[in-house]
């Protein structure tokens, strides 16, 4: 078994303070509860035998006996006598994941989550703020349930969903597959039977989910659609209000003009971008593509022709 | 904000709660009724306040800020016309008339 360094650094000092608690146990058992061999095991404590505390006098090294009678004694563990204890970064970091983890659907043991998210807190709990570790993952609790139903007992689900690429209520049956969180907001992937593709699905855009028949039974299949459109590119030029624009969707810098930015940014579709440009209500201008431009413009003056004309 | 003394010399209210404290809505929403062309407009529809907003031709919307409402509601261009209140209106007005001028005229090009 090939480890790495950072591995075998975890294995070592979790070991001294095992073997403080188990004294006299053998080399056989204690390579079996680590799980390495006999051989990597005695290179563990060759080493840890050599290491110490500054000054590195023979008093200042941690002391291990174990090659009489195949068993180990710790006679000076130096300061390794405790278990390593988690920083207050690192128990924070794990609460975040599992609690966000306890919440996503299709989990099939969640009771272990919990119990070790409790865990955690109780040992973090000198560090009052770990009770304000909380998180939610935005999905109406019916969709919840049947993602959890669905993904558990392997079968299909008839999706409503609204989608951001045309502003519309797609309705759909998918096999879903995973659940998966990213940045604290929760996907469903899925193959989408309508699409004849693998979809991703934002859990907080599931308008409703009913579990249909198990995976597989299904009979007919529709054809598979085309495939997705290339993905079109746009070239904007946005105020200084708009920059944010930039993070939200992955925009690449290309050029200042004065305070505003000229920006190349992928579009979900065509229809995504032209909505996109008239939320920023003149902060964004498109540059390319003419399309893209000219959508623009004939949305803006459609949406101004539903009110009557302002008196001057 | 004025500084009134060092850090950790204030005691936090006893009542107050870091985590429901983040999420709360803001007392100050802002509301619109608008018209709602049928089957369009998702992204309004799941945010409305009002009943049977999947299939009403007229739905509430809440926004945190007229400009915050204002812009949600420019992006569904034409499917969506606001019918009250006057703020509302004329900040969706002045936000697609600033998108029609910028996108007409030669000089942003």
């Amino acid at each position: 078994v090939t480890a790495t360094s950072g591995e075998r650094l975890a294995r070592l000092l979790a070991l001294v303070p095992w073997l403080v608690r188990n004294d006299g146990v053998t080399i056989a058992d204690c390579a079996a509860h680590f799980n390495v061999t006999e051989e990597e095991l005695e290179r563990d404590l060759w080493l840890l035998v050599v290491c110490g505390t500054p000054g590195y006098g023979p008093d200042q090294l941690v002391d291990i006996d174990f090659w009489d009678e195949g068993v180990i004694h710790v006679l000076d563990p130096q300061t390794l006598e405790r278990p390593l204890r988690l920083t207050h970064e690192e128990s924070m970091t794990l609460l975040l994941a599992l609690r966000m983890l306890a919440q996503l659907p299709g989990i099939s043991d969640r009771d272990a989550i919990v119990t070790a998210a409790a865990k955690i807190e109780q040992n973090a709990s000198e560090v009052a703020s770990a009770r304000f570790v909380a998180v939610q993952v935005e999905v109406l609790p019916e969709v919840r349930a049947a993602v959890d139903a669905a993904l558990i007992g392997h079968r299909e689900l008839a999706l409503r969903y609204a989608a951001a690429t045309r502003d519309e209520v797609t309705e759909r049956i998918v096999e879903p597959i995973r659940v998966l969180a990213v940045d604290g907001i929760g996907y469903l992937e899925a193959f989408c039977q309508s699409a004849g593709a693998l979809r991703t699905f934002r859990l907080d855009r599931i308008l409703s989910a009913d579990v249909g028949a198990p995976i597989g039974e299904t009979v007919e299949r529709p054809s598979p659609a085309a495939p997705e459109q290339e993905p079109v590119t746009a070239t904007l030029r946005l105020a200084p209000s708009a920059r944010w624009v930039i993070d939200v969707h992955s925009g690449t810098e290309v050029a200042h003009e004065g305070p505003d930015t000229l920006v190349r940014l992928p579009l979900l579709s065509l229809d995504w971008g032209v909505r996109l440009v008239l939320s920023l209500g003149g902060a964004a201008t498109v540059r390319e593509p003419v399309e893209l431009r000219a959508a623009v413009a004939d949305a803006a003056e459609a949406a101004l022709a539903g009110y009557p004309r302002e008196v001057p | 904000v004025t500084v009134t003394g060092r850090a950790r010399e204030q005691a936090p209210p006893q009542d107050f709660d870091i985590a429901s404290f983040g999420t709360a809505e803001s007392d100050e929403r802002v509301r619109a009724r608008v018209r709602v062309s049928p089957g369009r407009a998702a992204s309004l529809r799941r945010r409305a306040v009002s009943d049977d907003a999947w299939t009403a031709d007229e739905i509430v919307v809440e926004g945190a800020s007229v400009e915050a409402l204002a812009s949600q509601i420019c992006a569904t261009g034409p499917d969506v016309v606001v019918l009250e209140p006057d703020d509302v209106i004329h900040a969706v007005r002045a936000g697609l008339a600033a998108v029609a001028a910028a996108h007409r005229s030669e000089e942003s090009q």
